[in-house]
């Protein structure tokens, strides 16, 4: 079950994707190409996207806890992500074994006894088991 | 590069949606996620969209993002024959949708170079009409594969 602060925090993470994604200049390159834009066109869009994604970002530090906001930016800055999935129960960041009884524990969310990010269980796919 | 990620399953060629909202949930359905999952890549592609619409005119839209929740590339082909209102650039309705998904993590870069080709698919589309004719899966993921590798 997801808890409303694992689910801010992953909407927090994806936007900070989304950020740097928009800040490269691979992506700039390809924007250019798929909006037929110059280069001043593009930079200026990216800009005003920029500033859109901070507005964002700061509505959603709002409403997470202080202590959580944080832990988050502190876990951006030694790893460069603060929420990964727990797959084959394994953490994304460092590898360490979480067993699903771990991930199971009470609390709005759990973080990686070995790393401390945050921790993001998928259920599993269809035709996948559990 | 994209001839691994069109796949038949993951192909609407006749898509319900009228509107943007819709045309996303459609897409993002064929994927057949857990429910929160499927929320979550959501949540992530209206995001996407409100900062800037992935219309790019002359029928195609490129909604993309990456996630956390998803641990490989995606690619949903969606083509509606009657056109969906997704606030494209100029103003006029989507017929076909190429909807990219990646993991934030995406070590060779799969997801930016699928990006490329789409734009690059997509400008040689839009100056045909084709694709609307097209009405068997096989035929057209073919079509879109062989465009995509002419020069």
């Amino acid at each position: 079950m997801m808890t409303k602060t694992l689910e801010l925090l992953v909407n927090l993470q994806d936007l900070v994707n989304m950020e740097e994604e928009i800040k490269s200049d691979n992506y700039l390159t390809i924007m250019k190409e798929m909006l037929n834009l110059s280069d001043e066109e593009a930079e200026k869009r990216r800009q005003e996207t920029l500033k859109v994604i901070k507005e964002k970002k700061r509505v959603i530090e709002s409403q997470l806890p202080s202590d959580i906001v944080r832990m988050f930016k502190r876990l951006m800055k030694r790893y460069g992500r603060a929420v990964v999935p727990v797959v084959n129960e394994i953490c994304l960041n460092c590898s360490s074994h979480i067993p699903t009884s771990y991930l199971t524990q009470p609390g709005e969310v759990i973080r990686c006894p070995n790393c401390g990010i945050f921790l993001y269980m998928p259920l599993p796919e269809q035709g996948q088991k559990k | 590069m994209l001839k691994e990620l069109l796949k038949k399953e993951h192909l609407i060629l006749n898509m319900k949606a009228r509107t943007k909202d819709e045309a996303l949930e459609e897409l993002v359905k064929v994927l057949k996620f857990p429910p929160d999952k499927e929320r979550l890549l959501l949540d992530t592609l209206k995001k996407r969209e409100s900062i800037g619409s992935t219309g790019i005119g002359r029928g195609i839209a490129i909604p993309h993002a990456r996630s956390v929740v998803l641990d490989k590339v995606y690619l949903v082909v969606g083509r509606s024959k009657e056109g969906v209102d997704f606030d494209a650039l100029d103003g006029n309705p989507v017929h076909l949708f190429f909807m990219l998904a990646a993991p934030p993590q995406d070590p060779g870069t799969q997801y930016l170079l699928a990006l490329g080709k789409i734009a690059a698919l997509a400008r040689k589309l839009a100056k045909t009409k084709e694709y609307l004719e097209i009405d068997d899966p096989d035929e057209f993921i073919n079509y879109l594969i062989k465009l995509s590798e002419e020069e």
